[in-house]
């Protein structure tokens, strides 16, 4: 069906009403514009037509807002249907034809089946369909998540978890992922805590700096999320991240690259690691680690003894264990003290 | 079919309460504030009424516009909270006896037009009028207006993903209930949606 042509198949709106709209509309600017008091009494008539149109029974259309805050709180919407939430939207329609634009939190749906009634979420994220059953929606900052309970739904996702976006007739969980930069970023830190895989994870963040705008704060953070993710994976991938990082100028971070960036190019040689402990000798004191001294000094020592033993005496006061024995052997193999 | 926006220095102009700029922005988008009010509305709203009344509020509240750049946003919301007003009115009239709510008549369509063509206005209109007035919005000015995503989100204060996902919902339940009205020989097999 083409929508635009059914759509046009509607009136046009009448230039002659038009005409007569700019004749009313001039002869009240040539009077004088009514006061404020004017309208109290058609305000409150408004008010009293629109308190009757939400208590008065039938099946007319209606519109509720949906609003609560911590505790969850319970709507009767018609006999067929009923809902309990924590959030915030807002439900229109008849008792048999249900819409919710549902804006965040938590919202659980019952649906009488074989009622015939149709009710449909809609998110940013996603919209659900239902005939007959029982479901969750759960809206934050990491996406949607639908748990259907029993019965049938139709999951709709912009952005669907899995590669199929249309998931019906099943029961199950399903996630609709978020449509922002700062979403997937949400996400990615959730399914971190969660212990989710490196490969969830990684799509996430790819999702993500997909989104971000190149230079963006938003941008900066994800390249990080995936120098972290990588590094685990993919080091050859981890370092470019890194450098792409170091490279872009992003600030909020550039320790922990740089020193990212060290220990992966170290893994090719210490040619391609110098720049970066270089860097990271020039830090402020308070971000400064002896262990980057330590690793300086060793890639230092056939060229630069004098330097690398001055490194590792300093490094060695503040160093413990593993990494004191470390940079002893280091000390050592110059002919140290 | 998209109407010209109205030459933009008229906004400005009015703020700084110009002689005449006033009258002259509401006249320039008077076309506008009609179409929005005529679209919008439905079948059961005097257009002429709210646009006229959209108009009024227009003039007293202009200097609660920050600048020129929200102008159009902020006389669309005006439009639409009169037309919510107004359709709960025509509905509450619905059950005062003798009141009768008043149906927009095609005074722009000659004798040429059919009673079919008519009758299939009538349900194009009436199948609008029962999406929720987010959905309503924007396939009003997605598909009506010929206006992108990104004019719209910016019309509506909302974000472009936002405008996307109900203009898909708007889509399909208008496309739903179209084909559940229309009296046509395929309709009359059993709906899939069985529960």
């Amino acid at each position: 069906m083409d929508i635009q042509k059914e759509l046009r198949k509607m009136p046009e709106p009448d230039p002659e009403a038009i005409d007569r709209l700019r004749s009313k509309f001039r002869a009240t600017r040539t009077e004088r514009m009514p006061s404020k008091a004017t309208w109290i009494a058609p305000a409150l008539a408004l008010a009293a037509a629109a308190t009757l149109w939400v208590v008065l029974p039938g099946d007319a259309p209606r519109e509720l807002t949906l609003n609560a805050s911590g505790a969850t709180e319970t709507l009767t919407w018609s006999d067929q249907v009923q809902f309990e939430f924590s959030g915030h939207g807002t439900v229109s329609g008849t008792s048999q034809d249900v819409t919710v634009q549902w804006d965040g939190g938590r919202i659980a749906v019952q649906v009488a089946p074989n009622t015939g009634t149709e009710l449909s979420i809609v998110t940013d994220e996603a919209i659900i369909q239902v005939i007959g059953t029982a479901f969750t929606v759960e809206r934050d900052g990491t996406g949607v998540t639908i748990d259907v309970t029993h019965g049938r739904v139709a999951v709709d996702c912009v952005l669907a978890d899995s590669e199929d976006a249309h998931v019906t007739n099943e029961i199950g969980t399903w996630t609709c992922l978020p449509l922002t930069a700062a979403g997937m970023e949400t996400r990615a830190d959730m399914l971190k805590e969660t212990g989710a895989s490196l490969q969830e994870r990684l799509k996430i963040v790819n999702r993500g700096l997909e989104m971000a705008e190149i230079g963006t704060t938003q941008h900066g953070e994800l390249l990080a999320r995936r120098v972290e993710v990588l590094t685990a994976s993919d080091m050859p991938a981890a370092l470019a991240d890194a450098e792409n990082y170091l490279d872009a100028g992003y600030t909020t971070r550039k320790t922990e690259m740089q020193r990212s960036a060290s220990r992966l190019a170290l893994y090719q040689s210490c040619d391609r690691a110098m720049p970066h402990l270089e860097a990271l000798q020039e830090v402020p004191s308070t971000d400064k680690l002896a262990m980057d001294a330590v690793l300086l000094a060793e890639c230092l020592a056939p060229t630069e003894p004098e330097r690398a033993r001055t490194l590792l005496e300093q490094a060695v006061a503040e160093l413990e264990s593993d990494d004191l024995q470390r940079a002893q052997n280091a000390l050592d193999g110059l002919g140290g003290k | 079919m998209s109407l010209a926006i109205p030459n933009p220095s008229l906004v400005p102009a009015a703020l700084a309460r110009e002689p005449g700029a006033l009258d002259a922005l509401a006249e320039a988008w008077l076309p506008h504030v009609y179409r929005w009010c005529h679209r919008l509305g439905g079948p059961s709203l005097d257009a002429e009424d709210a646009a006229h009344e959209a108009l009024i509020v227009m003039c007293r509240r202009l200097d609660s516009v920050n600048s020129p750049a929200v102008f159009q946003s902020w006389l669309f919301n005006i439009c639409r909270k009169i037309i919510a007003n107004q359709r709960k009115r025509a509905w509450f009239k619905r059950w005062v006896p003798g009141a009768a709510v008043r149906e927009q008549e095609f005074a722009g369509w000659g004798p040429d037009r059919s009673l079919e063509a008519r009758r299939a206005a009538v349900m194009v209109w009436k199948v609008l009028e029962r999406l929720p007035e987010s959905q309503r919005e924007v396939l009003v000015l997605v598909e009506l207006e010929e206006r992108t995503n990104a004019e719209t989100a910016e019309l509506l204060n909302i974000p472009t993903g936002t405008v996307k996902s109900r203009l898909r919902a708007a889509r399909e339940a208008f496309r739903r209930d179209l084909q559940r009205i229309t009296p046509h020989p395929s309709n009359a097999a059993p709906s899939a949606k069985v529960s």
